[in-house]
Order: structure tokens, then sequence, then C-alpha cells
């Protein structure tokens, strides 16, 4: 009996694992198949491309504004500043865009290792 | 047999390049949010691996950790996680699987690991690789990618009470800009309009609407974009 509820608890997290992967793998499982039916240069490969270009992006600006974790440690103006310096330095040297990126992570750090030391 | 080795290497060089740096601090944040919650730390490499989705690893480590009832953990990462249908579908179509003679599980697995930032490679990698490369070079990318995220995926579980939050933060900033950056990238007027709406429209809805709002953004900010071309064709025909 101890030995069936040890072996159950041990396996619990595992199976609820498998049920969390089976939700994404629901939706995978149908990008995959449907991608066989579209054509790449299509009117709906292109609006599905778009679709996917607006998600990342918007999950990406979300992340400044609503972050978790970490990230949320920091005041909203402490990551948008920055967040805007890569942006308009990347719009300015689009192309070199590593200087856009690099203006913008040295504008975070520099505030937070400034907050660190205060 | 030179030009697969090739695209192969570039994957990985990405892979280890600024798109790895920035998916692992995202994912060190994961470790250290694992960490904390006390899980094994199998079970968080294992979800790292098996889910292969920040919303739906964090929604697990949550829901797991209260104990939450099956019914409701699957259908809120189903919900969450609808984005990876667009994704899928996007990254398979740029890759064209299908032309590629490998079984259904192969590609299911790289189906699997389509991540926004292997996607959002894959798409600038479209216009430098001829298109049969682009699954070599997709399999250097996702190796790099799951070397490197189980990496800091460790080390965020290890010493999660070691460091400030504060720092830890710096790391994590790179992944939004990096991708915003990368997707601004887009030529075609299409995609930077959906990119644009996307990124105005998904903050607004979110604090009404949560996920949802990704969703709602990305049809919104896609249709947009795809009009916008179409009305930009249409005034060009006319003059």
């Amino acid at each position: 009996m101890f030995e069936t509820s040890t072996l159950y608890n041990e396996l619990l997290p595992w199976f609820m694992l498998l049920i969390a992967s089976l939700g994404i793998f629901v939706w995978r499982f149908l990008g995959l198949i449907l991608s066989s039916k579209i054509r790449k240069d299509s009117f709906f490969a292109k609006w599905i491309n778009a679709i996917a270009f607006a998600m990342t992006t918007g999950l990406m600006v979300r992340i400044i504004f609503f972050p978790t974790g970490a990230l949320a440690e920091t005041e909203l103006l402490e990551r948008l500043i920055p967040f805007l310096i890569g942006v308009i330095i990347f719009l300015c040297f689009s192309r070199t865009p590593i200087i856009g990126l690099v203006a913008g992570v040295l504008a975070f750090s520099s505030t937070v290792i400034y907050n660190q030391i205060i | 047999m030179k030009k697969k080795d090739s695209a192969f290497k570039k994957g990985i060089l990405t892979g280890f390049g600024f798109p790895g740096i920035g998916m692992s601090a995202a994912m060190f944040g994961y470790g250290v949010f694992a960490g904390e919650a006390g899980l094994d730390l199998f079970l968080c490499l294992g979800a790292l691996l098996i889910l292969w989705s920040m919303p739906g690893m964090v929604i697990f480590v949550s829901l797991y950790t209260i104990g939450t009832p099956i019914l409701l953990l699957f259908s809120t990462v189903l919900l969450a996680n609808m984005r990876q249908f667009f994704l899928v579908l996007s990254g398979m179509t740029i890759i064209n699987i299908h032309s590629h003679k490998i079984s259904f599980f192969s590609k299911l697995l790289w189906a699997h690991l389509v991540s926004p930032t292997g996607w959002a490679e894959l798409t600038k990698a479209k216009d430098e690789l001829e298109e049969k490369e682009l699954l070599t070079f997709f399999k250097g990318l996702t190796l790099a990618l799951v070397t490197i995220t189980s990496f800091t995926t460790v080390l965020g579980y290890k010493l999660f009470f070691f460091l400030p939050e504060n720092i830890v933060s710096i790391p994590i900033f790179i992944m939004p800009l990096y991708l915003t950056i990368l997707m601004l990238r887009a030529v075609e007027i299409y995609y930077r309009v959906a990119v644009i709406s996307g990124g105005i429209i998904c903050p607004l809805l979110f604090p009404y609407i949560g996920d949802w709002s990704l969703i709602i953004a990305g049809l919104f900010g896609g249709t947009i974009g795809l009009f916008t071309s179409y009305l930009v064709q249409k005034g060009n025909s006319n003059v």
C-alpha cells in the first residue's frame, strides 16, 4: 500500500505535465496538419504570417508593460524608456540592428545597476 | 552537403548568439520561478523540454504547485497557447516541411520546437537561405536553443536565492527588445503594419481580457496589415 502511494506521488507531477503538454500539442498538431494545405505564397499564408508577426510583437510589448517575475521588480518607465531608446536607435541605424539592441540593453542595465547601488 | 553543413552551422551560431541569450535569459527567470515554487529539478527541466512554451511552463508551475484540478490545468494551458497554432502554421509553411522526405513524427518534433524566437529567426533566414536549407538551419537553431536554455534553466534553479532580482531582470530584458527589433526589420508593408498594430492593441487590451488580448491583437493586427497592403496596391494600380 505504501509503495503504491509513493509511486502515485512520484508519477502524479509527470502525469500533470503530460496533461498540460496536451493543451499545447493540440495547437501544434493542428498547425502542422493545416500547413500541408496552404501554399507558401498564397493570400492565406500571408495573413497567417501577418498574424504571427502581430502576435509576437504584441507579446513582447506586453512583457514590457505587464511583466512577470524578475522584470516586474523594475518600474514601468525604467523598462519603457530603454525599450523605446533601443527601438528608435534601431530605426535610425536599421542596417546594423545590433546598435539598437546594445543601446537599449545598456540603457536598461545602467538604470538597474544605478538603482541597485542607490 | 557543404551547403547543408553551412545552414546547420548558421543555425547553431544564430542560436548561441543574441536570440539564444535573450531566450535563455527568460528561461533563467523560469528556473528561478520553478526553484522558488519548490518544483523538482527534473520536473522543471522536463516541463521546459516537453512544453517548450513560456506561458505553458509558467501556468504549469503556478497551477501544479497549488494543486489545481486536471481539467482546469488542461483548459488554462490550451487557451493560453492558441498562438502556437499560428506560429507553427506559419513556421512550417516557411520551412515547407511537407516537401521534405521525413517521417510524420520528425515533422511533429520540429513543429513542437517552434518558439517565438525560433519562428522570428526563420522569418529572417528565409531571405538569406534557400527554401530547402531552412529545415537544416532550423535544426541547428533549435539544437543550440535547447542546449543553452536547458543550461540556464538549471542555472536559474540553482542560483535563484543568490542573485538580486533587479540584476536578473537585465538579461530578461534582452528578449522583448531583440524580438521587437527583429519584427520591425520586416520589409513588406503588411508585416510592418501588423507589427505596429499588434504592439499597440495587445497591451491596451491586456488589462481587460488577459491572454485573449494576444489572439485579438494578432487577428486584428494581421488583418489590418493585409488590408493596408491591399489599399496601397489598389492605390498604385489606380495611379
